[in-house]
């Protein structure tokens, strides 16, 4: 009979560790698509993006006619059959300017999370994990280029570099680092000190194998949802800054630089204006949508805020 | 008290980072900075000898940082080349019309802001809030830019209520605000509502609704008030996104402003009103959130005692 009493603690002992991993089994993995499936925002967001970028991927096929093509006999025509979003001044078809533009934008956007991802991303860590001056001397620097409106920054940047396509990606990746290294700084610092990790160093593994091994992957959710969320504010400042006529150049078709494009006409050929607007409006909601599932899901101490 | 001293010591450190990147921002230009400042003008040896001079340009960095920083302190903010004038004039005249964009366009985007989370948070999990909190995300993920055009084609094109250029009238400032406010608003409407919802679900809100308090005394002594502090926070947060606002805003409605004196001034390569007026907005940045962060004790004794 002692021995059961011995038994009692060590079976409650036991049974804290397996209630802990038990309601993680119920709620299903993270990684299963179901779940997020269920959410009405990244159903949605995956819709919106799904409209805009299938036809961007397609345009060769949906659009019978290239970017710069003009037509000096068909300017300003409203949408129609023949031109479904119309033609500029200069007798191109808007729509294949708005399929071809939106790989610029878009892909400059996507080109700013991997730039201002990786770098972030590794000052992050390094900060993080080895602490110390060098990890005080990034987390200041940090500090100090948050001090800055974002599109100060960008527009700061742009400045020293001049205007282009290129410039206008490092300037809004510049904005994106101190996010991306303030986020993983802060699981690093985290995930550092868990016991695995403790163990991992007691064990003789080095710095380089802990960082690439445990605190990376600690801290990849993080690292996803920022990429989702800060993808549409990219597009949003690469759009500007081709608005502002700081980015791309025309007669290059960028969303943002169409719409500034469209602006002289306005008041006698909206859909100059409104089409390539809209389909950045589209993206950036998509986008956003999406972001918010996903955080949503894999920072539930975050959600609804 | 040792609260707002660190907080004014930290300023003063950011303060002095700040200059010194701008001041580096030049050194970074291609090109001498004399011939950076100079634009067209620097064919001109005479103009060219003068400027080295008074830069000090053959002097080592840190006294050329020092001479600048003095100009500065002393109003002194270089001269435009491009524009014939004082960079300081030229700020001087651009100013107060994107005090005033900036003023209403944070009037427009709290009132608007506070209706549409105070609706969400009060019908929550309804079709109320989610049409509510889709709004707001509309709004945020909404280029400015293009939202401006939308409604100058809506209000100034299609119905002809408001100019299509925004001038210095009242009727003119309409449609800038508007497109400045609503891009600004989603963040405030859903900061307002998270903030209401974990009021109501604290242990105090519970208490007083047990002890038989109505809800509407409920809700503005007990929910409302508590709520205050973290909208605060995103007026705060709001500063850089009114300020980056204001920029296109400008730019839109062709309106004079700081953030239009900006971007003419990137475009025409005119270095020094570059400087300045990326001096001056991170500058009033960082006071403003400073003056945010000391409201914090006034309004929330727990916070600062330490």
């Amino acid at each position: 009979m002692p021995t059961d009493r011995m038994d009692e603690p060590l079976l409650a002992g036991a049974a804290a560790p397996l209630e802990v991993a038990v309601p993680g089994v119920e709620d299903e993995p993270l990684s299963r698509p179901a779940g997020l499936l269920r959410q009405g925002n990244f159903v949605v967001g995956v819709v919106l993006l799904a409209i805009v970028v299938i036809p961007v991927l397609l345009a060769p096929v949906l659009s019978s006619v290239g970017p710069d093509v003009q037509n000096p006999s068909a300017t300003f025509l409203g949408p129609s059959l023949g031109h479904l979003m119309g033609t500029d001044q200069y007798g191109r078809s808007i729509w294949a300017r708005v399929l071809y533009g939106g790989r610029y934008t878009i892909g400059a956007s996507v080109a700013v999370v991997v730039l201002g991802g990786i770098v972030g991303t590794v000052l992050g860590l390094v900060a993080g994990y080895l602490q110390g001056a060098v990890g005080f001397l990034i987390m200041r620097v940090v500090d100090l280029l948050l001090a800055f409106p974002g599109i100060l920054l960008a527009l700061g940047v742009t400045a020293i570099l001049g205007p282009s396509l290129v410039n206008a990606v490092i300037a809004v990746a510049i904005v994106a680092v101190p996010l991306y290294a303030r986020i993983v700084e802060g699981a690093a610092r985290e995930i550092r000190n868990l016991p695995y990790v403790r163990a991992s160093r007691a064990l003789g593994a080095g710095p380089r194998h802990i960082i690439v091994r445990h605190v990376l992957p600690g801290a990849l959710p993080a690292i996803v949802v920022q990429t989702t969320i800060y993808l549409g504010i990219a597009a949003l400042w690469i759009a500007a800054l081709g608005y502002l006529g700081l980015g791309v150049q025309p007669p290059t078709p960028e969303w943002g630089q169409m719409v500034s494009d469209g602006q002289a006409s306005l008041s006698i050929a909206w859909w100059g204006t409104v089409f390539p607007g809209a389909f950045l409006a589209a993206f950036v909601v998509g986008v956003s949508l999406i972001g918010d599932a996903l955080r949503d899901r894999l920072n539930p101490t975050a959600a609804g805020s | 008290m040792v609260y707002v001293g660190k907080r004014l010591l930290a300023l003063v450190v950011l303060l002095i980072a700040i200059s010194v990147l701008v001041f580096l921002m030049l050194q970074a230009v291609p090109g001498s900075p004399v011939t950076a400042l100079l634009g067209q003008s620097a064919t001109n040896p005479a103009a060219v000898a003068r400027l080295t001079q008074e830069l000090g340009l053959n002097r080592p960095l840190p006294v050329q940082f020092w001479r600048w920083v003095d100009g500065v302190l002393h109003g002194n903010l270089g001269y435009s080349y491009q524009n014939q004038q004082p960079v300081s004039a030229l700020i001087g005249q651009n100013l107060p019309s994107t005090v005033e964009l900036a003023a209403s366009g944070l009037l427009i985007s709290l009132v608007g802001g506070i209706i549409l989370g105070v609706v969400a948070a009060v019908r929550r999990n309804t079709a109320v809030d989610s049409v509510s909190m889709g709004i707001a995300m509309t709004l945020v993920a909404l280029p400015s830019f293009w939202l401006g055009l939308i409604l100058i084609l809506l209000f100034a094109v299609v119905l002809p209520w408001f100019p299509v250029v925004g001038g210095s009238s009242l009727r003119g400032l309409v449609l800038p605000a508007f497109t400045l406010g609503l891009g600004v608003l989603g963040i405030t409407g859903r900061f307002v509502r998270s903030s209401l919802l974990e009021q109501m679900h604290s242990s105090h809100v519970v208490a007083a609704r047990a002890k038989g308090l109505n809800r509407r005394t409920v809700f503005l002594k007990h929910v409302a008030r508590n709520a205050v502090l973290p909208v605060l926070t995103v007026v705060g947060l709001q500063i850089g996104a009114l300020l980056s606002g204001t920029v296109l805003v400008e730019m839109v409605f062709s309106r004079p402003g700081i953030g239009r004196l900006l971007v003419q001034s990137i475009l025409s390569k005119d270095y020094a009103t570059v400087q300045a007026t990326v001096l001056i907005i991170a500058g009033f940045y960082a006071v403003t959130n400073l003056v945010v962060d000391l409201l914090y004790p006034l309004l929330d004794p727990r916070i600062g005692g330490t």
